[in-house]
């Protein structure tokens, strides 16, 4: 006999509470990779699952499944972050950082059934305080034509569906047809804190904001450069890929996972 | 947060009046020559104005807030008659890659107010839930910008109220919109 509903949500709980139990910089680095994995299965299980909760009508249970799949996602990314921090990669740890909160986020959207967010929203806001060094953020201006929806294809203006919320276990995102890069700026407060100054001139030689590292490398005075144009994570209400910028003048592809660079 | 912006409002004033840290009223004599438009559609209905209202050419793009075609049904779903700006195909939002909720200009006419007043409130209502329910699991400030132009009962002038400030006051502007168009 398949396992009981309530018995396959209590163990997916269980094994988030042990993603809190190591979601320490001290614990293990084998065990957090081994959470990783043991994550990526209950979210390819809540997966199957969905399917099942809407052949029997169940639109709020798919979207508590769908809510479990951003909670995993949310400390798969954690667990990254901690992972590359000890290998000494804090650029990529901040990265994981910032889909770690962006799939905390999508989690409150999907349904309201889940409890006590706000503290772990609260906890991924801490590491980004005391882990990593104030960062200086980009904020691009893109001009946008045409909004298709992502549940059922049509344009989105036409149709019933709300972008960020959830249906039958899936989010509605709107999919641009046509971008182009307008303007960007200096922010305090970016959409995407990917979107960041990585490198400044010092004395004629380009120094990392994040580690502080002085490069060989020459940097012409008074200049920055960055990532300006992060593709969207899998959970945003509005959804860029790298390929919608690929003709576009704004210099980037440079970091395949989070979008590129420009001086 | 209980907030009376109404009480607080002087007409003596003039023609730009801050008075609050979250309010700031002023005229928008542009409406004046744009507002021609916008009586044509609907005249008892509430408009999500483009960002380039006041200096768009009849042959420019119309730029709005990528969150207006989402307003707007939610606002089509609350019952809130909306009025067409333009009979453009196509239009253009401007995605700000920031954290802040930039929501597209209300403009209420003159004749909502006399005709259909709590069309206004229930408005406001929908607006202000909705951003808050956007801005729930983000981190980072919770303050939005958000204006309204409301032509006055009296003929065709215009007041701009510019709101910054916690969404779950949003509703709390709609008396000073009722006492601004009484005027």
């Amino acid at each position: 006999m398949s396992e009981p509903w309530t018995e396959r949500l209590e163990r997916f709980n269980g094994a988030l509470a042990e993603g809190r139990n190591l979601g320490f910089m001290a614990r293990d680095s084998n065990l957090q990779a081994d959470q990783i994995a043991c994550l990526r299965a209950i979210a390819t299980e809540a997966e199957a699952l969905k399917n099942i909760r809407i052949g029997a009508q169940d639109e709020e249970g798919a979207n508590v499944l769908l809510a479990i799949q951003c909670l995993a996602d949310c400390q798969i990314e954690e667990m990254q972050m901690w992972l590359k921090l000890k290998a000494d990669e804090p650029e990529e740890a901040w990265a994981h950082l910032v889909l770690a909160q962006e799939a905390l986020g999508a989690a409150y959207r999907a349904t309201k059934d889940i409890k006590n967010l706000d503290r772990e929203q609260s906890r991924l806001l801490l590491l980004e305080k005391l882990l990593f060094p104030p960062q200086m953020f980009f904020s691009t201006g893109l001009l946008v034509q045409g909004l298709t929806c992502s549940i059922c294809g049509e344009e989105y203006e036409q149709c019933d569906h709300i972008a960020g919320q959830p249906y039958w276990g899936k989010f509605c995102a709107t999919i641009p047809q046509k971008i182009e890069p307008d303007h960007a700026a200096l922010v305090d407060v970016p959409a995407d804190k990917r979107c960041r100054v990585a490198f400044f001139s010092d004395a004629g030689q380009k120094r990392n904001r994040m580690t502080w590292a002085l490069t060989s490398e020459p940097m012409a005075d008074r200049t920055i450069s960055g990532i300006l144009i992060a593709a969207t994570g899998k959970w945003a209400k509005m959804v860029f890929t790298l390929t919608m910028f690929q003709d576009k003048p704004v210099a980037m592809l440079d970091k395949p996972i989070y979008g590129g660079t420009t001086d | 947060m209980n907030l009376d912006f109404a009480s607080s409002y002087n007409l003596a004033d003039g023609p730009f009046t801050m008075i609050s840290d979250f309010v700031e009223i002023s005229d928008c004599p542009t409406m004046k020559e744009r507002g021609q438009v916008f009586h044509s559609s609907c005249p008892q209905g509430i408009f999500l104005l483009p960002d380039n209202f006041e200096t768009a050419k009849p042959d420019e793009a119309l730029r709005y807030p990528p969150d207006t075609p989402t307003l707007r049904k939610i606002l089509l779903t609350a019952g809130v008659p909306l009025g067409e700006f333009s009979e453009s195909p196509k239009p253009t939002y401007v995605v700000n890659r920031s954290a802040a909720w930039i929501a597209p200009v209300l403009f209420i006419p003159a004749m909502i107010l006399i005709s259909n007043p709590a069309i206004v409130s229930i408005a406001l209502n929908v607006v202000s839930n909705y951003i808050t329910d956007a801005l729930k699991g983000l981190s980072g400030p919770k303050h939005i910008k958000f204006e309204v132009v409301i032509e006055r009962k009296g003929g065709r002038t215009y007041k701009r109220i510019k709101y910054n400030g916690d969404p779950e006051d949003i509703p709390e502007l709609s008396d000073l919109i009722k006492k601004l168009a009484d005027e």
